[in-house]
């Protein structure tokens, strides 16, 4: 459902400084009060997340808040979330068409960049 | 040790993520079991995080070494939407203030003219907000973190 609402200057600053100093857009400050205030008394309510998840929400906006600023693609805008276990399937799929020589050469050069990462010890 | 619904990835080890798996070998290097255990993290609910000052100090070793192939896998992994903490205004004068209060208290761990990542990282993960007990930093420099007031540990310390 997509709701109009005209809100005087006041209220759309209040709001703004709201979602700022929680780190969110005021999309997600919405959605928070709509949770809250459908929620039932047994703390049950229309989109009402477990705390985890909540959180992960907060986050994964305040990320791409930055991500906007920067000009980078966002959830909100086409990019998409590749999880570490398919991203590495996906490179495993690729890496299965390499010649021995290619594995070798791949093997030699982790192994000393490797190395060399465990001899520099301390990062800047 | 608990799992934590989030896990901020240092250089290490972040660096292993591009690692392929190409060995003809079964057993695993500790890079190669570094790189399965972020996976098995995000696999158990886990959200990896990967600050920028991380990925620019594993990045700049690829650039040295010319290995600019490896690059773009190595992007794939830290640019993702869900992971990737952009490095803000902010953040960088946050960082400042850190630096400036640990050279002012005698804690320091890099030469006054070096960069000093872990405040930078430190005030990237500090913005986030989390909760105590919620997340941990994973590195192998655990002490130059925890300095900042964060909790840090290496890899090895935890099962996802």
């Amino acid at each position: 459902m997509t709701l109009t609402l005209e809100l005087r200057p006041e209220e759309a600053a209040a709001l703004s400084a709201k979602a700022t100093a929680r780190g969110v857009d005021v999309a997600t400050l919405l959605h928070d009060l709509v949770a809250h205030e459908t929620r039932t008394e047994n703390g049950e309510g229309v989109g009402v997340l477990p705390e985890g998840a909540a959180e992960k929400a907060r986050v994964a906006a305040l990320l791409q808040t930055w991500r906007r600023a920067e000009g980078l693609p966002t959830l909100d805008d086409g990019a998409t979330h590749t999880p570490v276990a398919e991203l590495f399937a996906q490179w495993e799929a690729e890496d299965a068409q390499l010649t021995p020589e290619e594995v070798e050469a791949e093997r030699r050069f982790w192994e000393d960049y490797s190395r060399d990462r465990d001899n520099r010890g301390v990062e800047i | 040790m608990p799992g934590f619904d989030f896990i901020v990835l240092d250089s290490y080890p972040l660096g292993n993520a591009a690692l392929p798996l190409v060995r003809p070998s079964s057993t695993l290097t500790e890079s190669e079991r570094c790189r399965q255990w972020m996976a098995d993290c995000e696999a158990a609910g886990s959200v990896l995080l990967v600050p920028a000052i991380a990925y620019y100090e594993e990045v700049r070793d690829l650039y040295q070494r010319q290995a600019f192939a490896k690059v773009p896998r190595f992007q794939q992994f830290c640019f993702d939407p869900a992971r990737y903490i952009p490095l803000t205004r902010d953040h960088l004068t946050n960082a400042a203030q850190l630096w400036g209060q640990m050279r002012r208290t005698g804690q320091t761990t890099a030469d006054k003219h070096a960069l000093d990542g872990d405040a930078i990282l430190a005030a990237q993960v500090l913005s986030l907000n989390l909760q105590p007990g919620a997340f941990t930093v994973v590195t192998r420099n655990a002490a130059h973190i925890t300095r900042f007031g964060l909790p840090a540990e290496p890899w090895e310390n935890f099962t996802p």
